[in-house]
């Protein structure tokens, strides 16, 4: 741990007018990026790199970590104004924010996700200020073996999430895990469903895919269904109460141990490389639908679901900084592009970072910080901007969301291999919809299977197949025990829940 | 009733399908420390199996569209599908011009002002940020 | 910004063309017509596409053409590969991949439609230094030290790909121990393994540069075909008997049958390029050094190993 005056001076750095100028711009680009459908944040930050080529070091990263937080605040706008999430991470907020929206709150809506995504992001940062370090060796320990069991018991939480038919929600997420299958098998790199196209080796595009399944198909949706007594109306009704729209301290404070948990759950998901902030937030859904006492007003507009989903995917922003900057192991896609952006500066992320460049860490650090306010600021604008945008009529918004999710597929997969893909997933999302199999739980097995596969046969290479070798692994053993546990002790309650649920609309 | 009856056949013989036909022709099954097949076969077996108990179905989840709206998917699936075949001929713009154009009309919008943002603008838009700002080449056209 | 910038680059391209012709590469005349395409065969972000994007800046201030660069990524290089090969081979499209996109995929997967002889290659831009390394708090600092406690024991290696696996496959057969290739997702993936003590060893390419110098790891043996300047005391394993190395160029490469002034032209201007200032600070920041080994050499070193997987994947 560097002393004080590394610390000052580093904070000093980053108290620039130009630093500031430039967070504030990379906050506002990536809010912007997020809340664009088809475009994603892994497409701003690899486009952002380049610009930064010309900056100082410091204004460089601290420009380009602003993008991506700017970006996980943007990512749940599109969500909840017209129920097209462009990323997994995204699709928990939709789950109560857009039925918030459609009862005409989107600024109520809005807000909360802005100010739980916020907070998650702040609490995440303090933890890896204050102890990277100890929580990257912590995260080490989680070696193939504990990460197996992990897995396993995230597959038992997250089936509070398959929607009002348990059947049907499993079908959806064996659907998914079988989508994942699709490419080079992790084990001996055969190929497997590829059906002679090298496209599919590395399977199916996720980004292209989460676009057509979760935001073309719904606009295809609402473009299908449009009549012409409806094609003159805006997506959402705006309520003219003003009180609608106005959030007091006391509502925020009202889910505190939920955003508390969420943050939590995000930052140790985000510790540990390679889970990812779609399965955080997910994870954090889905505990506390199943722990709360009604778990049927999730999904009809409850703040909670905002909260646990938002605090929770935004957590691990800061956190998978800590194997980036502990050990020099980018966390996931976007941490990796970050790794990029500091080679190009001449700075190598490892062991050595915080001795080397103590100053520089701490002046991130600091910008950081203020990146969270800068991002609380510039939503607050940001939300007026989309409310006012969203007020164009459904000839409009939802053409144009068809042309940018196009676009975006395009430019993301690689060319128009990647918008067929999102046209086959926008008419399946289409029919999983109307079908009420859930699009949720096929992202879910989607995305944690392939995590699920490599992991057991790196744990089958390492226990050379000998199954009572897990005995060695302690922490594997609680987490299993764990989803043992909540299999009983979640599963009767969550089959009450979902008859409650079933006069509901679909999620 | 029907409906879920029919989605439960339609899943089982999925599953069979990929267990007699898909995996056997599209995945090697070989010893190894996980067999390939292993994760296809589990999610093949889940699926038909599955799909039999939602043959037994009790309640009805699915939502109704009326045969017009599916029409209207059709259409739509088709114009974007087009969109795909003709933008490597004739470039990103006219491709997007004409697919908005024809959303516009699907949507019965008759107001010209409303009308050109959608064809001309959200285009022109699209293009200047994704070619322009963001530098990721888009299917020129031809000169 | 970007745009002013390639204007002005041109601008002063052309005027320094005109003042003095031979600072350019030599080219037929009327080539480029037009825009020259560099298709990445990796994702926009990673270490390839930087390399790439590096040498087409540098080539559109020198040259004075329009170099853009798009992404291909999939098939670790096959699908821009594949697309390639259908390209005219008029010097205006250059495929950017690894040694391994033509001289380990046509024989690790049957359907890819293409050899490393569909192309011809313009050079290199570098070559990834892989070691193989383990954490210094395990009981071996040496290859023979490691080899000894795999006699006893066997031992786990995390490797990030099959070139990887096979080299690690190689040298159980040579040493005759157990060493189980531990297939990883990538090599973050690989050395989160290593370090948390999961495995016992691990192939790198880049990343085990910082923990050796951080003390926290050591390197067992070089991977290369010669000593790197970050671990001299290193052995290759072909020191130590065992012809085995992976090969880890920067390929640039276009479709086969190009003219040959077209190609001449391109080699020239890529070779300015990577042996260029600015892509030297590029390699500094990388721990590497530019590495070009010339259209002959390039073919030199791909051949033999495509025809060293070729019989060893056949043996399979």
């Amino acid at each position: 741990m560097p002393d004080l005056a590394t610390i000052l001076a580093g904070a000093a750095d980053a108290a620039t007018l130009s630093n500031l100028f430039f967070i504030i711009l990379g906050v506002a680009i990536g809010q912007v990026v997020g809340a664009i459908p088809g475009m994603t944040i892994l497409m701003a930050l690899a486009i952002a790199i380049p610009i930064t080529y010309t900056m100082d070091t410091l204004t460089a990263i601290a420009f380009l970590i602003s993008v991506n937080k700017g970006g996980t605040v943007g990512g749940a706008i599109p969500a909840i104004l017209i129920n097209t999430p462009g990323t997994p991470e995204s699709a928990a907020t939709a789950l109560d924010g857009h039925p918030m929206a459609k009862k005409g709150q989107p600024m109520k809506a809005m807000r909360y996700s802005l100010y739980y995504s916020v907070f998650g992001d702040f609490w995440s940062d303090i933890v890896l200020i204050t102890v990277a370090a100890p929580l990257a060796i912590v995260a080490l320990k989680m070696g193939p073996v504990e990460v197996t069991a992990l897995m396993v018991l995230a597959f038992t939480v997250i089936t509070g999430l398959v929607g009002n038919s348990m059947v049907k929600g499993l079908i959806a997420a064996a659907l998914g895990c079988l989508c994942a299958s699709i490419g080079l098998d992790p084990g001996q790199g055969t190929p497997r469903f590829t059906f002679g196209s090298l496209n599919l080796y590395d399977g199916l595009p996720l980004t292209a895919m989460s676009i057509g399944l979760l935001a073309v198909a719904e606009i295809f949706h609402q473009i299908a269904k449009t009549t012409k007594a409806t094609a003159a109306t805006a997506p959402i009704p705006m309520s003219v109460r003003e009180d609608d729209g106005r959030l007091t301290l006391k509502d925020l404070l009202a889910n505190r141990y939920v955003a508390l948990r969420a943050t939590v759950i995000g930052t140790l998901i985000g510790a540990i490389p390679g889970l990812g902030s779609a399965t955080a937030g997910f994870l954090s859904y889905s505990i506390t639908k199943q722990s709360a006492k009604d778990p049927e007003s999730f999904g009809t507009g409850d703040p909670r679901g905002i909260a646990a989903s938002e605090a929770a995917n935004s957590a691990v922003v800061g956190a998978n900084l800590i194997p980036l900057l502990t050990l020099g192991i980018p966390g996931n896609i976007a941490a990796a592009l970050l790794v990029s952006a500091f080679i190009i500066h001449g700075i190598q992320p490892g062991p050595l970072l915080f001795k080397e460049q103590g100053q520089l860490i701490y002046g991130m650090f600091a910008a950081m910080l203020v990146a969270n306010f800068a991002n609380l600021a510039v939503g607050q604008i940001g939300m007026r901007f989309w409310a006012f945008a969203i007020s164009a009529p459904n000839s409009v918004i939802y053409p144009a969301s068809l042309l940018l999710c196009f676009t975006g597929s395009y430019v993301t997969a690689g060319g128009l291999f990647g918008v067929m893909i999102m046209l086959i997933f926008g008419v399946a999302g289409y029919f999983m919809r109307l079908f009420a199999i859930s699009p949720i739980a096929f992202i879910i097995g989607y995305v944690l299977t392939p995590e699920l596969e490599s992991k057991l046969i790196q744990s089958v290479l390492i226990t050379r197949g000998d199954p009572w070798k897990v005995l060695d692994h302690p922490i594997a053993i609680a987490l299993l025990v764990l989803s043992v546990a909540s299999i009983v002790y979640l599963g009767p309650r969550r089959r009450k829940g979902a008859k409650k649920a079933v006069d509901q609309p679909a999620a | 009733m029907l409906t879920e009856r029919l989605i439960g056949g339609f899943v089982a013989a999925f599953g069979a399908v990929l267990l007699l036909v898909l995996i056997p022709m599209e995945v090697s099954d070989m010893r190894g420390p996980v067999n390939p097949a292993l994760f296809p076969k589990a999610a093949a077996w889940l699926i038909l199996l599955l799909g039999v108990v939602q043959i037994l179905a009790t309640a009805r989840t699915s939502q109704d569209a009326s045969p017009m709206e599916l029409v209207r998917l059709v259409i739509l699936a088709a114009l974007v599908l087009g969109g795909i075949l003709i933008m490597p001929v004739i470039g990103f713009l006219p491709t997007a011009v004409l697919m908005m154009a024809a959303v516009a009309a699907m949507m019965f919008e008759r107001r010209l002002g409303w009308i050109a943002v959608t064809v001309i603008a959200v285009p022109a838009v699209t293009f200047t940020l994704f070619d322009i700002v963001l530098e990721r080449p888009l299917p020129p056209m031809p000169y | 910004m970007t745009i002013t910038r390639s204007i002005a680059a041109a601008a002063l391209a052309s005027v320094a063309i005109a003042a003095h012709p031979a600072v350019a590469a030599e080219c037929p005349a009327g080539f480029p017509d037009g825009q020259i395409t560099m298709l990445v065969g990796y994702g926009a972000g990673g270490g390839t596409d930087a390399i790439a994007r590096a040498i087409a800046a540098d080539m559109e201030a020198r040259q004075g053409w329009t170099v853009v660069v798009d992404n291909r990524p999939g098939a670790g290089g096959g699908v821009m590969s594949a697309e390639l090969m259908g390209k005219e081979p008029d010097g205006s499209v250059i495929g950017v991949g690894a040694t391994g996109t033509v001289a380990l995929n046509p024989y690790e997967t049957k359907s890819t439609p293409f050899t490393y002889e569909d192309f011809d290659y313009l050079g290199t831009a570098m070559n990834i230094n892989y070691g193989l390394v383990s954490i210094t708090d395990k009981p071996y600092k040496t290859l023979a030290e490691f080899i000894e406690f795999a006699k006893a024991n066997g031992a786990t290696i995390a490797t990030g790909g099959k070139s990887q696996e096979i080299l690690v496959r190689q040298m159980a057969d040579h040493y005759g121990v157990e060493l189980i290739a531990v297939p990883g997702k990538g090599a973050a993936d690989s050395m989160q393994a290593a370090l948390g003590g999961h495995v016992d060893a691990t192939t790198q390419g880049t990343q085990h540069v910082q923990q050796i110098k951080a003390g926290a790891m050591v390197q067992l043996a070089s991977l290369t075909g010669e000593r790197v300047p970050y671990a001299p005391d290193s052995p290759t394993l072909v020191e130590e008997g065992l012809d085995a190395t992976i090969e880890g160029q920067t390929i640039f490469m276009v479709p086969k049958g190009t003219d040959p002034a077209v190609f001449a032209c391109l080699a020239q201007a890529l070779d300015e390029s990577v042996q260029s200032e600015g892509y030297a600070e590029l390699m500094d920041r990388l721990d590497n050094k530019a590495v070009n080994l010339g259209p002959d050499g390039t073919r030199a070193v791909i051949a033999k190993a495509a025809a060293f997987y070729q019989s060893y994947l056949a043996g399979e």
